[in-house]
């Protein structure tokens, strides 16, 4: 897993599936590499989204 | 491609600080009750001190003065700020010991000790009333911008540190904004992401449309935030420069979605770039690419022609299916 592919992964994760394995690989790097902020800046979409899609399947599952 | 918006020009009224660092100080000269001159004054006392053993004499309250006395200090040579302007201020010229107290960058030498200079870890210490005074205030100015619009923020800040929040700042869906604590000694990249955050409050933009839509809005958005924070920080009083923006914007992930959406909008013609992204600021994520395609169907001869191969490009792009 390099830079790039976890860039891409945390950009490009639109799906649940693709989105939690973007976290996890966003995780796994932030552990590694604390200081890189342009994969944080680029989290900030990947959050949105997460979120979004658990209020969107809590609220069908209400 | 370039992001300076042609309406965009530098800031100008105030001072123009050379980068954070020095806007930093002025922080911390604020949190201790004395001028940023008289800050700067005594660091640069003390650290002329720390490396020399010479005190220096300096008018009060002047820094001007103080780097002219020290500039011309014969036995000064390997002074950092030598020749240079206040502009020019670097944290990085200028050594901290481990406790983050201004040294003459050697491990022998016992820093020095002001109650005037901070260490390094309350740079990064924060008042939380102060900093959700200051998120209002950017509120403020932000809904001036959009008076249409209807900011959704809850007027709650939460902070945290960046490892625990995953991202240098969000906005939740229950319209509460979390700022990464580490933002709190970067006061150009802090109130980008303080503009940003405010924008997605004041966004239309429901979650549904977000999830079909995120870089659209991403790009909108952060196209938004670079034409107008200059105003921002004029209105707040805060002195940043259109370089230091600039070099905050050098790698950020979002630029290719800005890039995209300039794509689309030089592609129709539109000279108002303002206008441009205020319209794309107060229509729901999903509805951008009707807006623009509603626009593309009046344009005729060659614009025409080549608008559909650039908007590919872009769409394609802003849906991440193609890395630029």
């Amino acid at each position: 897993m390099n830079r790039e592919d976890v860039l891409n992964a945390v950009l490009s994760a639109r799906t649940r599936e693709e989105v939690a394995q973007a976290q996890k690989m966003r995780n796994e790097w932030v552990k590694l590499h604390p200081d890189d902020d342009e994969i944080f800046d680029a989290s900030e979409s990947l959050e949105m989204l997460a979120q979004a899609q658990a209020l969107i399947d809590a609220e069908k599952n209400s | 491609m370039s992001h300076n918006f042609p309406d965009e020009e530098a800031f100008s009224g105030y001072p123009s600080y050379g980068d954070a660092s020095w806007l930093e100080l002025r922080q911390l000269a604020q949190r201790a009750g004395v001028s940023t001159e008289h800050l700067c004054q005594t660091v640069e006392n003390t650290t002329h001190f720390a490396r020399t053993g010479k005190a220096v004499e300096a008018p009060e309250d002047d820094l001007e003065a103080v780097i002219r006395t020290l500039a011309a200090d014969p036995d000064f040579t390997d002074f950092d700020l030598e020749g240079k302007s206040i502009t020019e201020w670097h944290e990085w010229q200028h050594h901290r010991d481990e406790f983050g107290r201004f040294s003459d960058g050697s491990s022998k030498r016992d820093g020095v000790s002001s109650p005037l200079i901070p260490t390094s870890s309350s740079l990064l210490s924060y008042n939380h009333t102060t900093e959700l005074q200051e998120l209002h205030r950017v509120h403020n100015v932000l809904q001036q911008l959009y008076p249409k619009l209807t900011n959704r923020w809850k007027g709650e800040l939460e902070i945290y540190p960046q490892s625990q929040i995953l991202a240098s700042g969000q906005k939740s869906w229950e319209c509460q904004i979390i700022l990464a604590q580490d933002l709190m000694n970067q006061p150009v990249k802090k109130l980008c992401v303080q503009i940003h955050e405010g924008f997605h409050a004041l966004s239309p933009t429901t979650k549904e449309e977000y999830a079909r839509a995120p870089k659209w809005e991403e790009g909108a958005i952060e196209g938004a935030v670079r034409i107008h924070r200059t105003e921002v920080a004029r209105q707040l009083r805060i002195g940043i420069s259109q370089s230091m923006f600039e070099a905050r914007d050098k790698n950020h992930p979002y630029n290719r979605y800005v890039d995209a959406l300039e794509t689309m909008r030089n592609a129709l013609g539109i000279g108002d770039v303002r206008g441009f992204y205020d319209h794309l600021m107060s229509i729901p994520a999903d509805k951008m690419e009707d807006y623009i395609l509603s626009e593309a169907s009046l344009l005729t001869g060659r614009e025409k022609e080549n608008f559909p191969r650039r908007f590919a490009v872009a769409k394609a792009i802003l849906e991440d299916r193609f890395k630029p």
